[in-house]
């Protein structure tokens, strides 16, 4: 590979490869490892959210966190589960921190008076369906995004992987820094749950 | 005959039928077992609906917004001439120019003996001319002084002289008593502090 790689050597190129030039400071480089991720990365945090405005955050904090980390990458591993490793990392944690969030929706706990617990608590509407939410939803509406949102974070993460962006069990693993026996485990039974979800289909 | 008919297909069965590499015993039991063929095309609706799920893509200028964020290595020319760089070379060369100007001296010294030591003994000459000068100046003033010639009449006796020299010794004394007193900070608090 060239210093220099014209547009059509760094599309063929592997990702170690792209990796060595964007350490160089190529900016091309760097585009290229963006343009490679920003869909898979995008998708599988999207549909763990479930908000597109959140879903881009979490997608362009991702891939800060990646680009300006690029020197710590080591090559021996593969470049798309470490990206995967930080995306889901920060699906993740947005989801415990909403959970957190939830436990306020009654109000402060040092609320005094009726009136202070009314002006702390969260309105439902806030978490309601904005017109963002709406069209996200519409668009993840289909009956089996339906049923994926349905599953346990951990699980979703899990199928999403393997059988949307195709991982194998032994990447998964890697990525979610789980035991192999337990990520086959657990997309099985994320994959009974959908045949659960989705057994009116067959019977019609 | 160790799966049928009391084992249903497991989950790395219903892997291996996808990918057709069920073992013979296992599709014998699925020939036979209405369940697990229900499961298997159950499973396979999933597998489908999943591998048809569309990828989506984030706004347009989201590869824009990424690379205005991240913090890229400079190329190497350009890094030769950051501030902090910069900085750096310049304590260099100063370091460099005070190792280079004190070689040179030594060197220049060992090549000119003669001159150096006829320079510094015009210098240890002049330096003693200088003091005694100042001496006898401080002398010239002192003895000039109103009050030399009564001193000097009064310490012309070696008993008077000692009874000068007694008398200053304590009045020094009593003078640094005075002043450690008052410098010294109070142990305890003080009676009359809050009035």
């Amino acid at each position: 590979m060239s210093e220099r790689p014209t547009l059509a050597e760094l599309k063929a190129a592997t990702d170690q490869e792209v990796v060595l030039l964007a350490k160089k400071g190529r900016e091309s480089a760097y585009r290229e490892l963006v343009r490679r991720y920003e869909r898979p990365v995008f998708s599988l945090i999207y549909r763990m959210v479930r908000n597109r405005e959140l879903a881009e955050d979490l997608s362009q904090e991702t891939f800060i966190k990646v680009l300006n980390a690029l020197e710590s990458y080591r090559p021996e591993f593969k470049f798309s589960s470490w990206v995967f490793k930080i995306a889901n990392n920060a699906a993740i944690d947005h989801l415990r921190r909403r959970e957190l969030d939830t436990l306020s929706l009654e109000g402060s706990p040092h609320a005094e008076t009726p009136q202070m617990v009314e002006a702390t608590a969260l309105q439902i509407g806030e978490r309601g369906e904005t017109a963002l939410d709406a069209v996200a939803n519409k668009e993840l509406g289909g009956e089996i995004e339906q049923a994926i949102a349905k599953l346990r974070p951990e699980y979703r993460t899990c199928i999403l992987l393997r059988h949307v962006e195709g991982r194998a069990y032994e990447e998964i693993a890697e990525i979610l820094g789980l035991p192999l026996g337990t990520v086959k485990t657990y997309i099985h039974r994320a994959r009974n749950e959908l045949r659960i979800a989705l057994a009116h289909l067959k019977q019609e | 005959m160790k799966r049928w008919p009391i084992n249903h297909l497991t989950a790395d069965d219903l892997d291996a039928f996808h990918s057709a590499s069920l073992s013979p015993e296992a599709r014998t039991h699925l020939t036979e077992c209405a369940d697990c063929q229900a499961m298997v095309s159950m499973d396979r609706v999933v597998l489908n609906a999943l591998a048809t799920l569309p990828s989506y893509a984030p706004r347009p200028d989201f590869e824009n917004r990424v690379l205005t964020r991240i913090r890229r290595p400079e190329p190497a020319l350009l890094r030769l001439f950051r501030p902090a760089a910069m900085a750096g070379r310049r304590r260099l060369a100063l370091a460099a120019t005070l190792v280079v100007a004190v070689g040179t001296s030594i060197v220049w010294s060992l090549f000119n003996r003669d001159l150096l030591l006829s320079w510094v003994q015009l210098a240890a000459v002049e330096t003693g001319r200088a003091v005694w000068l100042g001496v006898r100046v401080a002398a010239t003033n002192l003895t000039a002084q109103p009050w030399y010639l009564p001193i000097r009449d009064f310490a012309s006796s070696p008993g008077r002289l000692a009874l000068l020299a007694g008398g200053s010794l304590v009045a020094y004394a009593a003078a640094l008593i005075a002043l450690r007193r008052v410098l010294t900070l109070p142990s305890g608090p003080v009676s009359h502090a809050n009035g």
